[in-house]
């Protein structure tokens, strides 16, 4: 029982957060003679939709090079050193799949960390991570970061579903790289 | 870096005007079960016990790396319920998931259903009236219950590990209330966890693996190492879990009657676990479905197990990583597998309070610091 009248304390137990907005990377006016690398994160099917978007890409873009990268873990950063090489080696880059949770937080954060080197990243998730997405690119001072959305889901689909993934892939990484989706 | 403390906002002048347990829900700050609200005077005697400096940043948690000040972890801590006694324990806990090895961003963000198992060894869970024994895993002892709620609604608070927004669990799991214990070095015929480890018996520590719950291993019948010790690699060695699908690591706790039985015959932890680790996991064959949904190499795995129709995919790389625990009352034949969340998340072991480590590098199985 209170008897005396000092003020009754609301304590907010989330504790702040020390963010500082960073720009994205300066976008691309072109992309014919860029170097792509493409940072595939091992899980099921990644291989084959960016071997698949990547081929599609360069049916249309005379990139200089396509350099390809597996991390170790998909539901881990890819190592500073691999970020390292990936941002000095290439200029545009290309990194799939964000189709879970863990997965999709680590994809986001290997192409933010790429766009804090000067390179423009779009990162591929599925229509399932969207808000995740939201929130970690939030979390991480990048709101202008947008990825590259697929259907939901990745992992258990056919070879032809690829395909339609592939399709979704194509022109909106275009466009992240570009500038075209930046209001 | 200066961080503001932990906002104490002011409301009425009057305790009759505000229900603090609604607020707290109504903000959107509890685990779904109420808060204490915590009030200034009990928030001081945990930052107190925490050291002092309520604007100390312990550590920052994922996925939304909020600061976790001292008082901010303060005032968790008074929302779950716990003593102030219970601060290095909590403390160390936090400190042990922010580790980056543990990779606590992955913890909270995955679709799996791991949560962060929390195991106290050494003379402070004694202290602090921790349970170990009966019922170790279940309700009914404050400082497992409330320590485990404390880590939790920090996860949830300070990470911002809610579903089904960063936290994009699919299913869900009970421990992501609170998954908190002490092994049952009392009762334990083997050597304590940490002195296995290289910590001397009078050293306090915390085990932070990410986790599935238990899942309980029954073996009636068996009066030696060997069969029982089978009755776990049974419960192992199945496709299913993530330990299975991507290494890493996983627990194991070995309930009292089953661990009497086992050094009855002269077996030490590491008798234990190699034999575990010998005689669990699967053919390869198991894994890749005959590789009838395509050629399956399973890049998870390591590089080195080979991979064909009839290779053994041990559960863990090495006997090293089953983390070997004893737990649990004096009657009932179960013990209990724990698979791990995987080779992304590497357990963190850390003293509480800066106890050094002791290491010899001569006592591999820990006995002979007892």
């Amino acid at each position: 029982m209170r008897h005396d009248k000092s003020p009754v304390l609301v304590f907010d137990p989330r504790g702040v957060v020390d963010l500082a907005v960073t720009p994205l990377s300066p976008r691309k006016s072109t992309l014919a003679g860029l170097r792509l690398g493409v940072l595939d994160n091992a899980k099921w099917n990644a291989n084959k939709l960016l071997r698949g978007a990547s081929a599609a890409l360069g049916a249309d873009i005379a990139f200089a090079a396509v350099n390809y990268y597996v991390k170790h873990s998909f539901s881990k950063d890819a190592a500073p050193e691999l970020i390292e090489e990936i941002a000095r080696d290439n200029d545009i880059v290309l990194t799939a799949i964000g189709d879970c949770g863990s997965c999709c937080s680590c994809c986001i954060r290997d192409a933010v960390a790429l766009e804090k080197l000067g390179v423009p990243a779009a990162a591929i998730i599925t229509t399932e991570f969207v808000r995740e997405t939201q929130l970690t690119r939030l979390a991480l001072g990048v709101p202008d970061f947008e990825p590259v959305v697929i259907n939901h889901p990745v992992s258990s689909i056919t070879s032809e579903e690829i395909g339609a993934r592939v399709r979704q892939i194509r022109e909106r990484a275009e466009r992240i790289w570009t500038g075209g989706l930046i209001d | 870096m200066p961080v503001a403390p932990a906002r104490a906002e002011p409301l009425s002048h009057d305790i009759a005007d505000v229900d603090l347990v609604e607020l707290y829900f109504e903000r959107g700050w509890t685990d779904g079960l109420p808060v204490v609200p915590p009030t200034r005077e009990k928030v001081d005697a945990v930052v107190a016990a925490l050291g002092g400096d309520p604007g100390y940043v312990e550590c920052k948690v994922a996925p939304r790396w909020g600061s976790l000040t001292r008082e901010v972890l303060a005032v968790n801590m008074v929302m779950a319920g716990c003593r102030p006694e219970y601060a290095p324990v909590v403390r160390a806990a936090m400190l042990a998931l922010t580790d980056p090895a543990f990779n606590l961003n992955g913890v909270q963000a995955t679709t799996h259903v791991a949560a962060p198992l929390v195991v106290v060894n050494g003379p402070i869970a004694r202290a602090i009236g921790m349970n170990g024994g009966a019922n170790a895993f279940g309700s009914g002892n404050r400082a497992n219950a409330t320590i485990g709620r404390a880590i939790r609604l920090v996860m949830l608070n300070v990470g911002g590990g809610r579903a089904p927004d960063l936290d994009k669990c699919t299913l869900g799991n009970p421990a992501k209330y609170t998954y908190c214990i002490c092994e049952n070095e009392e009762a334990s015929p083997l050597a304590p966890y940490q002195v296995e480890h290289g910590y001397a018996p009078d050293q306090s520590t915390v085990f932070a693996i990410a986790a599935e719950a238990p899942h309980s291993v029954t073996d009636h019948h068996c009066n030696d190492p060997e069969g029982i010790l089978d009755t776990m690699c049974s419960a192992m060695s199945t496709i299913a879990s993530n330990t299975a699908v991507l290494s890493g690591h996983c627990a194991v706790a070995l309930g009292l009657e089953h661990a009497r039985t086992i050094a009855r015959h002269g077996w030490t932890r590491n008798d234990i676990k190699s034999y575990l680790w010998l005689n669990s996991g699967n053919r390869f064959d198991a894994h890749s479905r005959g590789h009838r949904y395509g050629k399956v190499y399973n890049r998870n795995l390591p590089k080195w197990y080979k991979r064909e129709p009839d290779s053994r995919i041990p559960i863990v790389e090495s006997p090293e990583r089953i983390h070997l625990f004893v737990v649990g009352g004096h009657a009932g034949r179960f013990s209990a597998f724990i698979p791990g969340w995987g080779h992304m998340s590497t357990p963190v072991l850390r003293p509480i309070d800066g106890t050094a480590l002791t290491s010899d590098g001569e006592c591999a199985d820990g006995m002979c610091k007892l």
